[in-house]
Order: structure tokens, then sequence, then C-alpha cells
């Protein structure tokens, strides 16, 4: 008999909006905007249960270039039902300053 | 299987190439406590550096502080930034760990044999300092070949390296003379191995690093480096040719030019750097980028006065003094205090709190620090500088005493804001606020825009 438990039942949208989110509580320690807001995150997916970011960092001589990736890995193996995490750090396209959120940009003070 | 970086990222830093904490941390910290001796014995040695530049007890403190503070930090912090600022690997963690207690024990030794002037201390301790300067150099050059961003700052610090050797070397020489009276040791020479620390070392380095830290720090992206490539060249030239002057040609017209393309350059650096500031995306000035600011205009004023001082001014020992202290104070000691806020609270975070991030909450930088200690440390060692420089420029020991203990006061609070950085930062859960965020509406959007049939509706955000 297939007993399917809590965790299966769990589907890749519902994993992929909890990853957005907690990509929210992740901030860059200099700057104190998260991850998402700043622009940082490239691309999000949720593949049969395999969660895959592809992100970059301000500047590729960012001290937290050690550490970032392997912060979003593990915040998204927390997520309930993951089986898997791919984090790809990458510099092509460089990260810009247009690519602030506006909820980034108010935290920067440019906007009210 | 863990999320690995693949692909793009194999251009990026590999965690092992950055050496651990103990490295930069040892330097760093040593080099905290060689500036709080400094300030402090600074007031109480007024009336040695008040009379004359050439005294055994100015000696003393001078190399204090150009090697026990500003060579220590900037060996500490190149071994920080060269792996992540230049996409590189130290070719030997291990020997800058040891090469620490050869500099480290040839300077605590060195200066007190300078102010008791003992000779065979001079010598020795000298020596141990001079060969901690080269096996640093040796290994910094020897990591080159694995740099990978060839940035302003990859060239700024090469040439620095490269004048820094001139300058041990120039060093040694002359504590040989001193000794045992080999080869014959002009003033000229003397300043000629001054200028190869100050405008070689010390400036070539600050200015490289200030161009990767200000972009990094004020979020000013885009900015065109050929400027400063070019005004790498034109400092060189400066420098060769006025090193070349003092020691060939002192008080011809050539002393006075090539100070005058030092004095140039510099203005074309403060004036980059304004440049980049004006492109940043982060608003208001930072407590670092304060310091930075005093420490370019004091740049501005040191390379104005040493034009002064070889084109006519008479060169009093006041007046050298005076252009020593506002470059060695000024210039590079508000540079290296500002960075010392940004460097040690990444160091401390990446070693405690990065490995954090997910399973608690973790402070921000920002929340490492006491700002409102920083910018009161900052006016207390501004007005000591000013007073100080007063003081020196009128003669006058009580002012030089009373600017001398409230710069001393502002290291001590500089001080004591770096040491409780220390400390555990970790905010708790209540003061986070505990909160998930809400889900952005362009994200819904954008889910909403793919649904899989087989997976349901969508959950509702929280």
């Amino acid at each position: 008999m297939d007993l399917a438990t809590p965790s299966m039942l769990i589907t890749d949208s519902a994993i992929e909006i909890e990853a957005w989110d907690l990509l929210h509580e992740v901030y860059d320690p200099e700057i104190g905007i998260n991850l998402v807001d700043l622009g940082l995150i490239y691309d999000l997916s949720v593949t049969e249960r395999t969660v895959g970011v592809t992100m970059t960092l301000t500047t590729p001589g960012c001290p937290v270039s050690d550490s970032m990736p392997d912060a979003v890995r593990r915040v998204m193996e927390a997520i309930p039902g993951v089986s898997d995490v791919t984090v790809d750090l990458v510099w092509e396209p460089p990260w810009d300053p247009e690519r602030i959120t506006e909820a980034g940009l108010r935290e920067l003070g440019w906007l009210d | 299987m863990l999320g690995g970086q693949k692909g793009p990222a194999a251009e990026a830093i590999k965690p092992e190439q950055s050496p651990d904490l103990s490295l930069p941390l040892r330097y760093m910290i040593a080099a905290l406590v060689a500036f709080v001796l400094f300030a402090t014995a600074a007031p109480l040695l007024a009336p040695y550096f008040l009379r004359t530049y050439d005294d055994p007890h100015v000696f003393a403190l001078v190399h204090l502080a150009v090697l026990g503070w500003i060579t220590m930090i900037m060996m500490g912090a190149l071994y920080q930034l060269f792996p992540v600022a230049l996409q590189a690997e130290i070719r030997s963690v291990r020997l800058g760990k040891w090469n620490f207690w050869l500099f480290a024990g040839g300077v605590a030794g060195f200066a007190p044999s300078f102010y008791v002037w003992w000779t065979p201390g001079i010598a020795l301790f000298g020596t141990c300092a001079v060969a901690g300067v080269i096996h640093f150099v040796s290994n910094m050059f020897r990591s080159y070949p694995s740099v990978k961003s060839w940035n302003a700052m990859a060239y700024y610090v090469l040439c620095a390296l490269g004048w820094l050797t001139l300058t041990v070397l120039l060093g040694f020489v002359y504590a040989l003379d001193q000794v045992f009276g080999w080869f014959d040791i002009t003033p000229n020479i003397l300043a000629a191995h001054a200028h190869l620390g100050l405008a070689g070392w010390f400036s070539l380095t600050l200015m490289g690093v200030s161009y990767k830290l200000m972009a990094m720090f004020s979020l000013a992206h885009g900015h065109d480096e050929t400027l400063a490539k070019r005004n790498l060249a034109l400092w060189n030239i400066g420098l060769l040719g006025l090193i070349l002057s003092l020691v060939f040609a002192a008080g011809s017209v050539f002393v006075t030019i090539f100070a005058a393309v030092l004095d140039l350059s510099a203005t074309i650096f403060v004036a980059d750097m304004l440049i980049l500031f004006r492109r940043r995306r982060r608003r208001g000035v930072s407590l670092e980028q304060w310091h930075a600011f005093i420490s370019f205009a004091a740049f501005l004023a040191a390379a104005d006065m040493g034009v002064l001082l070889v084109a006519g001014h008479p060169l009093t020992p006041t007046w050298i003094v005076a252009y020593g202290y506002v470059a060695l104070v000024g210039w590079f000691g508000f540079s290296i205090v500002g960075k010392y806020y940004k460097i040690i609270p990444f160091l401390l975070w990446v070693h405690r709190y990065s490995k954090q991030i997910g399973s608690r909450p973790v402070p921000l930088l920002r929340d490492m620090m006491d700002e409102r200690l920083g910018y009161a440390s900052l006016v207390a060692l501004f007005a000591g500088f000013l007073v100080v420089l007063a003081g020196i420029l009128a003669g006058s020991l009580v002012t030089v005493r009373v600017g001398g203990a409230v710069f001393a006061l502002g290291s001590y609070l500089f001080a004591y804001n770096i040491w409780t950085v220390f400390g555990d930062k970790s905010p708790t859960r209540r003061e986070t606020g505990d909160r998930p965020r809400p889900l952005l509406p362009h994200l819904k959007a954008r889910l909403a825009n793919r649904p899989n049939p087989a997976e349901g509706p969508l959950p509702e955000a929280p």
C-alpha cells in the first residue's frame, strides 16, 4: 500500500512560495537588505522538489562570496519536502543597482 | 546532494582560498595596540618632536606608527582583501602566520631600541623587521600569478609592494650606517627613505584599496578605472623622479617638479574618488566614509605642503614635522581607522554568523558595533588632530599635549568600540520580530501564471 507522508503532499509551487519567502529573510550583512530586494536572486525554480537557485553578489570581490551561497542552500534545505538544492553563483550578467526592487530602494532611503 | 557552485561560479573565489580568521586578525589586533600606544606616547614625547624630527625618541615614535600600526594593519588587511578583491589565493598562509611573529617581534624591539638608542638592538630588531617585510612582500608577489581580477587595486598594490621593498632596504642601509658607519648617509637619503614609505607603500596601498572599498560599501558600480590606472603611472613617475632627485640632485628644481607631479596625482585621485562617490546608491555618508573624506583632505594638504617645502618654504623642523604629521595621522591614520569599522565586523561576521543564517537570527554589520561611539571617537580624533597640528605650527607644547590627549581619548573610544565587536551580537527572535514577510505581489502573480494542474491550487501566502 502506498502511504503518502505529509511532506510528499507538499507541492513544488508551495515549496517555491516558501523559498521566495525565506530568501526575503536572508540579508546582505553590510547593506542590510534581503537578497531578493537587492536583486541578487536571478532565478529560482522547483522541479520535483529540487530547488535550483541562480544568484549573484554585488561584486566578485564581495567578502561574503564564500558564505552567502552556502547560507542560501542551508535555508532552502530547511524547507519541508525539499529533496535536493542546487545553488549556482554566477557573475554574468553582473549585478547592477538597477536590479534593486522598490522595497530595496525604500530601505536605502531613495524612495519614501 | 548539496547545492554546489558550478558553471560561471568557477570564476568565483573558492572557500579554501580565503585565509582563516586568525591570519589577518593577529595583524589587525597588533596594529590596534600599536595605534593606542602611539596615541598615548605622542603627547608625552611632544617636547622632542617640537624641537626636531632628527631625534631617537622621534624615530621611536615614528617607527611605532609606520611599522607597528600602519604597516601591520596593511599586512593584515591585504591578507584579508587580496583573495576576495582580486579573486586570488595567498601563496602561503602558514608563512603569513609565522611571519607575523618575526615582524611583530622585530617592531616590538626596534622602536624601544631607537628610544634608548641601543644600537645593537636597532640592528638586531631592525633586521627582524626587515626580514618580516621581505617575507611578506615575497609571499604577496608569489600570490600574484593567481590573480584573476586585474582591477585598479591589483596594480596599485603590486606597485606599493615594490616601493615597500625599496623602503626597507634603504632603511636597513641607514640603520647599518648608524651602527657601523659603512655608508655616507645624508639627510636627503633619509628623506628618500621616508618618501618611499609614505608615498610608495602607504599611499599606493590606500589608494588602491580605496577604489575597491569605496565602490563596494557605497554601491557605486560601473566606475571607469581608466583614470585610476593612468594616474598610477603618473604617481610612479612622480615618485621615482622625486627619489632620484633627492638622492642625486637635492636642492635642484627637479625635486620641486616631481613633488608637483605627485601633488597633481593626489588631486586626480581625490577627484576620482568624489566622482565614484557620486555614483553611489546608498544615501548619506557612513562613519567609514567620514573618516575617508577627512583622510582625502589631509592627503591633499600633505601633498601641497610637500610642494611648498621644496619650492622655497624654509625647511624648518616645525614645518617638516607638521608635514609628516598631516601625512601620517591625517591621510593614513583616518583612512585606516575608518576601514577598521568595516573590516573587523566583516571578518567576525563571516567567521561567527555566516554559517548560522537560516538556523537562527544573525546580526547585520551595523549591529556589531556602536555607531554613536564611533562618531564620538571620530570627533575626538579629528579635534585632537587639528589641535596638535596647530600646536606643532605654533611651537606650543601645551597645545600639542592638550590636542594629543584628546586624540588619545578618541583612540581609546575607537579601540573599545572595536573590542566590543568581538562580543556575541546575535539578535533574539523577539528583537527580529520573528515574522515571516508577506509574499511580494509580483511573486504571487508569477506563480499564478504557471500553474501545474497536477499540483492543485496554490496555497495561501503566509
